[in-house]
Protein backbone atom coordinates (compact mmCIF):
# COMPACT_ATOMS: atom_id res chain seq x y z
CA UNK A 1 0.00 0.00 0.00
CA UNK A 2 1.43 3.37 -0.97
CA UNK A 3 0.43 6.95 -0.37
CA UNK A 4 2.62 9.82 -1.51
CA UNK A 5 6.23 9.02 -0.52
CA UNK A 6 5.08 6.43 2.00
CA UNK A 7 4.74 2.69 1.54
CA UNK A 8 3.51 0.18 4.04
CA UNK A 9 3.44 -3.61 4.05
CA UNK A 10 0.72 -3.53 6.68
CA UNK A 11 -1.65 -0.56 6.24
CA UNK A 12 -1.67 1.86 9.21
CA UNK A 13 -5.36 1.32 9.96
CA UNK A 14 -4.70 -2.38 10.55
CA UNK A 15 -1.73 -1.58 12.77
CA UNK A 16 -3.92 0.86 14.71
CA UNK A 17 -6.66 -1.69 15.22
CA UNK A 18 -4.17 -4.31 16.39
CA UNK A 19 -2.50 -1.75 18.68
CA UNK A 20 -5.87 -1.00 20.22
CA UNK A 21 -6.24 -4.70 20.93
CA UNK A 22 -3.02 -4.66 22.90
CA UNK A 23 -0.45 -5.70 20.29
CA UNK A 24 2.68 -3.92 21.55
CA UNK A 25 4.71 -4.71 18.41
CA UNK A 26 2.06 -3.07 16.21
CA UNK A 27 1.92 -0.04 18.48
CA UNK A 28 5.69 0.29 18.25
CA UNK A 29 5.67 -0.13 14.48
CA UNK A 30 2.97 2.50 14.14
CA UNK A 31 4.73 4.99 16.38
CA UNK A 32 8.13 4.37 14.80
CA UNK A 33 6.77 4.73 11.26
CA UNK A 34 5.10 8.02 12.06
CA UNK A 35 8.17 9.30 13.85
CA UNK A 36 10.40 8.37 10.94
CA UNK A 37 8.05 10.13 8.53
CA UNK A 38 8.14 13.25 10.66
CA UNK A 39 11.92 13.12 10.85
CA UNK A 40 12.20 12.88 7.10
CA UNK A 41 10.11 15.99 6.63
CA UNK A 42 12.81 18.46 7.56
CA UNK A 43 16.37 18.69 6.39
CA UNK A 44 17.35 19.98 9.79
CA UNK A 45 16.19 16.81 11.45
CA UNK A 46 18.17 14.76 8.98
CA UNK A 47 21.24 16.77 9.82
CA UNK A 48 20.66 16.23 13.48
CA UNK A 49 20.41 12.44 13.34
CA UNK A 50 21.96 11.21 16.51
CA UNK A 51 24.17 8.21 16.90
CA UNK A 52 22.78 4.98 18.31
CA UNK A 53 24.84 5.27 21.49
CA UNK A 54 22.93 6.39 24.58
CA UNK A 55 23.55 9.86 25.90
CA UNK A 56 23.21 11.33 29.37
CA UNK A 57 20.40 13.80 28.76
CA UNK A 58 22.88 16.68 28.73
CA UNK A 59 21.41 20.15 28.93
CA UNK A 60 22.31 22.81 26.40
CA UNK A 61 20.87 26.30 26.66
CA UNK A 62 21.05 28.58 23.63
CA UNK A 63 20.29 32.30 23.44
CA UNK A 64 18.15 33.22 20.41
CA UNK A 65 19.26 36.82 20.94
CA UNK A 66 15.70 38.05 20.31
CA UNK A 67 15.71 36.68 16.80
CA UNK A 68 13.28 34.07 15.48
CA UNK A 69 16.07 31.54 15.22
CA UNK A 70 17.08 28.55 17.30
CA UNK A 71 20.61 27.64 18.38
CA UNK A 72 22.03 31.09 17.87
CA UNK A 73 24.57 31.12 20.70
CA UNK A 74 25.32 28.31 23.12
CA UNK A 75 25.48 29.98 26.52
CA UNK A 76 25.55 27.12 28.99
CA UNK A 77 26.02 23.37 28.59
CA UNK A 78 25.94 20.45 31.01
CA UNK A 79 28.38 20.94 33.86
CA UNK A 80 29.16 24.59 33.11
CA UNK A 81 29.16 27.13 35.93
CA UNK A 82 26.30 29.58 36.22
CA UNK A 83 26.35 32.44 33.75
CA UNK A 84 25.35 36.10 33.92
CA UNK A 85 22.00 35.59 32.19
CA UNK A 86 19.53 34.46 34.88
CA UNK A 87 17.01 33.22 32.29
CA UNK A 88 19.64 30.85 30.92
CA UNK A 89 20.38 29.60 34.44
CA UNK A 90 16.70 29.13 35.22
CA UNK A 91 16.09 27.17 32.00
CA UNK A 92 19.12 25.04 32.87
CA UNK A 93 17.96 24.41 36.44
CA UNK A 94 14.29 23.75 35.70
CA UNK A 95 15.02 21.36 32.84
CA UNK A 96 17.45 19.59 35.19
CA UNK A 97 14.72 19.22 37.80
CA UNK A 98 12.35 17.73 35.23
CA UNK A 99 15.05 15.36 33.95
CA UNK A 100 15.75 14.23 37.53
CA UNK A 101 12.05 13.62 38.21
CA UNK A 102 11.63 11.31 35.23
CA UNK A 103 14.91 9.53 35.87
CA UNK A 104 14.28 8.90 39.58
CA UNK A 105 10.55 8.21 39.33
CA UNK A 106 10.28 6.13 36.17
CA UNK A 107 13.90 5.31 35.31
CA UNK A 108 13.49 7.31 32.10
CA UNK A 109 16.81 8.54 30.71
CA UNK A 110 15.86 11.92 29.21
CA UNK A 111 12.84 12.28 26.95
CA UNK A 112 13.51 9.39 24.62
CA UNK A 113 14.80 6.95 27.23
CA UNK A 114 18.15 6.97 25.43
CA UNK A 115 19.57 10.11 26.99
CA UNK A 116 18.95 12.54 24.18
CA UNK A 117 20.26 16.04 24.77
CA UNK A 118 17.84 18.46 26.39
CA UNK A 119 18.09 21.60 24.29
CA UNK A 120 16.50 24.88 25.32
CA UNK A 121 16.38 28.13 23.37
CA UNK A 122 15.65 31.25 25.41
CA UNK A 123 15.02 34.91 24.45
CA UNK A 124 13.30 33.74 21.25
CA UNK A 125 11.91 36.55 19.10
CA UNK A 126 10.68 39.93 20.23
CA UNK A 127 7.98 40.11 22.91
CA UNK A 128 7.19 36.52 22.02
CA UNK A 129 4.32 35.19 24.17
CA UNK A 130 4.87 31.51 23.76
CA UNK A 131 6.89 28.36 24.41
CA UNK A 132 6.92 25.28 22.19
CA UNK A 133 8.40 21.85 21.53
CA UNK A 134 9.29 21.26 17.88
CA UNK A 135 10.14 17.58 17.96
CA UNK A 136 13.80 18.11 18.87
CA UNK A 137 14.08 20.98 21.30
CA UNK A 138 12.30 23.58 23.41
CA UNK A 139 11.94 27.25 22.62
CA UNK A 140 10.87 30.02 24.99
CA UNK A 141 9.91 33.64 24.52
CA UNK A 142 10.49 36.45 27.01
CA UNK A 143 6.84 37.53 26.92
CA UNK A 144 5.74 41.05 26.05
CA UNK A 145 6.09 42.31 29.62
CA UNK A 146 2.51 43.60 29.44
CA UNK A 147 0.49 40.44 29.94
CA UNK A 148 3.15 37.76 29.85
CA UNK A 149 6.62 37.40 31.24
CA UNK A 150 9.53 35.04 30.66
CA UNK A 151 8.37 31.50 29.89
CA UNK A 152 11.70 29.71 30.43
CA UNK A 153 11.80 30.31 34.17
CA UNK A 154 8.48 28.70 34.97
CA UNK A 155 8.87 25.11 36.18
CA UNK A 156 5.42 24.10 34.92
CA UNK A 157 6.02 25.57 31.45
CA UNK A 158 9.38 23.81 31.16
CA UNK A 159 7.90 20.52 32.42
CA UNK A 160 4.95 20.89 30.02
CA UNK A 161 7.21 21.38 27.01
CA UNK A 162 9.65 18.66 28.00
CA UNK A 163 6.71 16.31 28.51
CA UNK A 164 5.73 16.85 24.88
CA UNK A 165 9.10 15.26 24.12
CA UNK A 166 8.37 12.31 26.41
CA UNK A 167 4.94 11.85 24.81
CA UNK A 168 6.49 11.95 21.36
CA UNK A 169 8.69 8.99 22.19
CA UNK A 170 6.21 7.00 24.28
CA UNK A 171 2.98 7.29 22.28
CA UNK A 172 3.53 9.96 19.63
CA UNK A 173 -0.03 11.22 20.08
CA UNK A 174 -1.09 13.02 16.91
CA UNK A 175 -1.36 16.75 17.56
CA UNK A 176 -4.93 17.27 16.44
CA UNK A 177 -8.43 16.79 17.85
CA UNK A 178 -8.81 14.26 20.72
CA UNK A 179 -5.37 12.68 20.40
CA UNK A 180 -3.95 16.23 20.40
CA UNK A 181 -6.00 17.14 23.46
CA UNK A 182 -4.55 14.04 25.14
CA UNK A 183 -1.06 15.15 24.14
CA UNK A 184 -1.77 18.48 25.86
CA UNK A 185 -3.38 16.70 28.81
CA UNK A 186 -0.31 14.57 29.55
CA UNK A 187 1.85 17.68 29.37
CA UNK A 188 -0.39 19.51 31.82
CA UNK A 189 -0.57 16.48 34.13
CA UNK A 190 3.20 16.16 34.48
CA UNK A 191 3.63 19.94 34.58
CA UNK A 192 1.33 19.96 37.61
CA UNK A 193 2.98 16.99 39.28
CA UNK A 194 6.48 18.37 38.79
CA UNK A 195 5.46 21.86 39.88
CA UNK A 196 4.12 20.45 43.15
CA UNK A 197 7.33 18.46 43.69
CA UNK A 198 9.44 21.52 42.87
CA UNK A 199 7.50 23.69 45.30
CA UNK A 200 7.31 20.86 47.88
CA UNK A 201 3.54 21.25 48.06
CA UNK A 202 0.87 18.78 49.05
CA UNK A 203 -2.19 18.46 46.83
CA UNK A 204 -4.18 20.54 49.29
CA UNK A 205 -1.59 23.31 49.29
CA UNK A 206 -1.21 23.40 45.49
CA UNK A 207 -3.09 25.89 43.29
CA UNK A 208 -3.42 23.39 40.40
CA UNK A 209 -2.77 26.21 37.95
CA UNK A 210 -0.67 25.99 34.82
CA UNK A 211 1.28 29.08 33.84
CA UNK A 212 0.47 31.20 36.89
CA UNK A 213 3.99 32.65 36.97
CA UNK A 214 4.11 33.65 33.29
CA UNK A 215 1.19 36.08 33.53
CA UNK A 216 1.57 39.64 34.82
CA UNK A 217 -0.75 41.61 37.09
CA UNK A 218 -2.29 43.18 33.97
CA UNK A 219 -3.34 39.81 32.60
CA UNK A 220 -7.07 39.17 33.08
CA UNK A 221 -6.67 35.97 35.03
CA UNK A 222 -4.56 34.01 37.49
CA UNK A 223 -2.91 31.64 35.01
CA UNK A 224 -3.28 29.89 31.67
CA UNK A 225 -5.23 26.80 32.73
CA UNK A 226 -6.69 25.31 35.89
CA UNK A 227 -6.62 21.56 36.49
CA UNK A 228 -9.01 21.96 39.41
CA UNK A 229 -11.54 24.16 37.61
CA UNK A 230 -11.01 24.11 33.84
CA UNK A 231 -12.43 27.21 32.17
CA UNK A 232 -11.80 29.55 35.10
CA UNK A 233 -8.10 30.47 34.86
CA UNK A 234 -8.64 33.65 32.84
CA UNK A 235 -11.18 35.62 30.81
CA UNK A 236 -10.24 33.71 27.63
CA UNK A 237 -10.26 30.26 29.20
CA UNK A 238 -12.88 28.18 27.39
CA UNK A 239 -11.82 24.76 28.64
CA UNK A 240 -14.75 22.42 29.34
CA UNK A 241 -14.69 20.18 32.40
CA UNK A 242 -17.24 17.69 31.05
CA UNK A 243 -17.94 15.88 27.78
CA UNK A 244 -21.29 17.68 27.61
CA UNK A 245 -19.37 20.84 26.71
CA UNK A 246 -16.87 19.22 24.34
CA UNK A 247 -15.52 21.70 21.75
CA UNK A 248 -15.97 20.43 18.20
CA UNK A 249 -14.76 23.47 16.25
CA UNK A 250 -11.66 23.82 14.11
CA UNK A 251 -9.69 26.35 16.14
CA UNK A 252 -6.51 25.38 17.95
CA UNK A 253 -5.92 22.20 15.92
CA UNK A 254 -9.49 21.20 16.74
CA UNK A 255 -9.29 22.20 20.35
CA UNK A 256 -6.10 20.60 21.63
CA UNK A 257 -5.71 23.20 24.40
CA UNK A 258 -9.47 23.36 24.94
CA UNK A 259 -10.71 19.80 25.33
CA UNK A 260 -7.70 18.83 27.43
CA UNK A 261 -9.70 20.39 30.26
CA UNK A 262 -11.91 17.28 30.38
CA UNK A 263 -9.21 14.68 31.23
CA UNK A 264 -7.38 17.36 33.26
CA UNK A 265 -10.35 17.57 35.59
CA UNK A 266 -10.51 13.77 35.83
CA UNK A 267 -6.84 13.72 36.83
CA UNK A 268 -7.42 16.30 39.55
CA UNK A 269 -10.38 14.33 40.95
CA UNK A 270 -8.38 11.11 40.89
CA UNK A 271 -5.51 12.76 42.81
CA UNK A 272 -7.97 13.70 45.54
CA UNK A 273 -8.96 10.05 45.82
CA UNK A 274 -5.62 8.21 45.77
CA UNK A 275 -2.89 10.87 45.85
CA UNK A 276 -0.68 12.38 43.20
CA UNK A 277 2.12 9.75 43.23
CA UNK A 278 -0.21 6.84 42.47
CA UNK A 279 -1.80 8.95 39.74
CA UNK A 280 1.61 9.83 38.30
CA UNK A 281 2.47 6.14 37.92
CA UNK A 282 -0.93 5.26 36.47
CA UNK A 283 -0.82 8.11 33.96
CA UNK A 284 2.78 7.39 32.94
CA UNK A 285 2.12 3.67 32.41
CA UNK A 286 -1.06 4.49 30.51
CA UNK A 287 0.79 6.85 28.20
CA UNK A 288 3.38 4.14 27.56
CA UNK A 289 0.60 1.85 26.32
CA UNK A 290 -1.13 4.38 24.06
CA UNK A 291 -0.82 4.87 20.30
CA UNK A 292 -0.80 7.80 17.89
CA UNK A 293 -4.53 8.17 17.29
CA UNK A 294 -5.82 7.26 20.76
CA UNK A 295 -9.08 8.92 21.82
CA UNK A 296 -10.50 9.78 25.26
CA UNK A 297 -12.36 6.46 25.54
CA UNK A 298 -9.20 4.55 24.58
CA UNK A 299 -7.30 6.26 27.38
CA UNK A 300 -9.90 5.29 29.93
CA UNK A 301 -9.95 1.69 28.69
CA UNK A 302 -6.15 1.38 28.81
CA UNK A 303 -5.96 3.23 32.12
CA UNK A 304 -8.37 0.80 33.76
CA UNK A 305 -6.30 -2.13 32.51
CA UNK A 306 -3.05 -0.52 33.68
CA UNK A 307 -4.51 0.45 37.05
CA UNK A 308 -5.87 -3.02 37.67
CA UNK A 309 -2.45 -4.56 37.02
CA UNK A 310 -0.61 -1.99 39.16
CA UNK A 311 -3.11 -2.47 41.94
CA UNK A 312 -2.76 -6.25 41.85
CA UNK A 313 0.99 -6.04 42.40
CA UNK A 314 0.62 -3.40 45.09
CA UNK A 315 2.22 -0.53 43.20
CA UNK A 316 -0.86 1.68 43.65
CA UNK A 317 -3.77 1.82 46.05
CA UNK A 318 -6.28 -1.02 45.94
CA UNK A 319 -8.91 1.69 45.54
CA UNK A 320 -7.24 3.00 42.38
CA UNK A 321 -9.48 1.30 39.80
CA UNK A 322 -12.57 2.61 41.52
CA UNK A 323 -11.01 6.08 41.78
CA UNK A 324 -10.15 6.19 38.06
CA UNK A 325 -13.63 4.99 37.11
CA UNK A 326 -15.29 7.54 39.38
CA UNK A 327 -13.09 10.45 38.26
CA UNK A 328 -13.67 9.86 34.57
CA UNK A 329 -17.39 9.27 35.09
CA UNK A 330 -17.54 12.70 36.73
CA UNK A 331 -16.41 14.29 33.46
CA UNK A 332 -18.75 12.21 31.32
CA UNK A 333 -16.45 9.36 30.33
CA UNK A 334 -17.56 5.89 31.30
CA UNK A 335 -15.46 2.78 30.88
CA UNK A 336 -16.02 -0.87 31.55
CA UNK A 337 -14.12 -1.96 34.65
CA UNK A 338 -11.75 -4.87 34.15
CA UNK B 1 -3.77 48.41 2.99
CA UNK B 2 -6.27 46.42 5.04
CA UNK B 3 -4.93 43.63 7.18
CA UNK B 4 -6.37 40.84 9.29
CA UNK B 5 -4.06 38.72 11.39
CA UNK B 6 -5.27 35.82 13.51
CA UNK B 7 -2.76 34.12 15.80
CA UNK B 8 -4.02 30.85 17.26
CA UNK B 9 -2.77 28.05 19.45
CA UNK B 10 0.47 28.19 21.37
CA UNK B 11 1.09 27.22 24.97
CA UNK B 12 -1.45 29.78 26.16
CA UNK B 13 -4.11 28.64 23.69
CA UNK B 14 -5.33 32.25 23.57
CA UNK B 15 -6.31 33.50 20.10
CA UNK B 16 -5.39 37.03 19.07
CA UNK B 17 -6.96 38.94 16.21
CA UNK B 18 -5.57 42.17 14.76
CA UNK B 19 -7.59 43.93 12.09
CA UNK B 20 -7.26 47.38 10.56
CA UNK B 21 -5.89 49.68 7.90
CA UNK B 22 -2.31 50.83 7.49
CA UNK B 23 -0.43 53.01 5.05
CA UNK B 24 2.46 51.27 3.36
CA UNK B 25 4.68 52.18 0.43
CA UNK B 26 4.24 50.41 -2.88
CA UNK B 27 7.57 48.70 -2.35
CA UNK B 28 6.58 47.50 1.12
CA UNK B 29 3.22 46.20 -0.14
CA UNK B 30 4.99 44.30 -2.89
CA UNK B 31 7.35 42.76 -0.38
CA UNK B 32 4.46 41.69 1.89
CA UNK B 33 2.45 40.17 -0.94
CA UNK B 34 5.53 38.37 -2.10
CA UNK B 35 6.05 36.99 1.41
CA UNK B 36 2.51 35.60 1.42
CA UNK B 37 3.34 33.61 -1.68
CA UNK B 38 5.69 31.50 0.42
CA UNK B 39 2.69 29.95 2.19
CA UNK B 40 3.57 26.42 3.21
CA UNK B 41 0.48 24.24 3.40
CA UNK B 42 2.11 21.40 5.33
CA UNK B 43 0.49 21.00 8.71
CA UNK B 44 2.83 21.58 11.56
CA UNK B 45 3.26 18.97 14.28
CA UNK B 46 4.93 21.46 16.57
CA UNK B 47 3.48 21.05 20.05
CA UNK B 48 2.33 24.44 21.33
CA UNK B 49 3.31 26.11 18.08
CA UNK B 50 1.17 29.05 17.00
CA UNK B 51 -0.49 29.38 13.60
CA UNK B 52 -0.53 32.72 11.81
CA UNK B 53 -3.45 33.40 9.48
CA UNK B 54 -2.64 36.53 7.45
CA UNK B 55 -4.98 38.39 5.08
CA UNK B 56 -3.91 41.52 3.18
CA UNK B 57 -6.01 43.66 0.84
CA UNK B 58 -4.79 46.81 -0.92
CA UNK B 59 -7.91 47.23 -3.08
CA UNK B 60 -6.11 45.76 -6.09
CA UNK B 61 -4.91 42.51 -4.63
CA UNK B 62 -6.19 40.22 -1.91
CA UNK B 63 -3.94 37.58 -0.44
CA UNK B 64 -4.31 35.16 2.42
CA UNK B 65 -1.84 32.66 3.82
CA UNK B 66 -1.38 30.53 6.91
CA UNK B 67 2.01 29.97 8.50
CA UNK B 68 3.35 27.98 11.42
CA UNK B 69 6.19 28.77 13.83
CA UNK B 70 8.81 27.43 11.47
CA UNK B 71 7.88 29.17 8.25
CA UNK B 72 6.74 32.70 9.09
CA UNK B 73 8.63 35.04 6.72
CA UNK B 74 10.59 37.91 8.30
CA UNK B 75 8.36 40.46 6.55
CA UNK B 76 5.30 38.96 8.24
CA UNK B 77 7.04 38.87 11.64
CA UNK B 78 7.75 42.58 11.20
CA UNK B 79 4.16 43.27 10.19
CA UNK B 80 2.86 41.45 13.26
CA UNK B 81 5.21 43.41 15.52
CA UNK B 82 4.03 46.65 13.90
CA UNK B 83 0.30 46.02 14.28
CA UNK B 84 0.70 44.80 17.86
CA UNK B 85 2.12 48.19 18.92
Amino acid sequence: MCSKHQCYIVPPFILEELAKRGNIACKKALNDTQRINQKRKTTLNNLLQRSVADGNGDRLVFDSENQYEQRQSLIRKEGDDIVVDTVVNEAYDTSGFVRKYFRETFGLNSMDGNGMDIISNVHYGIDYNNAYWDGDEMTYGDGDGLEFTNFASAIDVVAHELMHGVTQFLANLEYVSQSGALNEHFSDVFATIIKQKYLKQSISEADWLIGDTVVTDNFPGVGIRSMMSPGTANDFDSQPDHMDNYYSGSQDNQGVHINSGIPNKAFYLCCLEIGIDDCALIWFETLSALWRTAQFNDVLEIMLEVTSKLSEIGRVSERATEAVTKSFAAVGLKGVSV
Amino acid sequence: MKYKIIIEGGFTGISRKYEGDMTVSELKAKSLFSALHTDDKTRSNIADGQTYDISLDDNHKKYQAVFNEKNVPDEIRELIAQVKQ
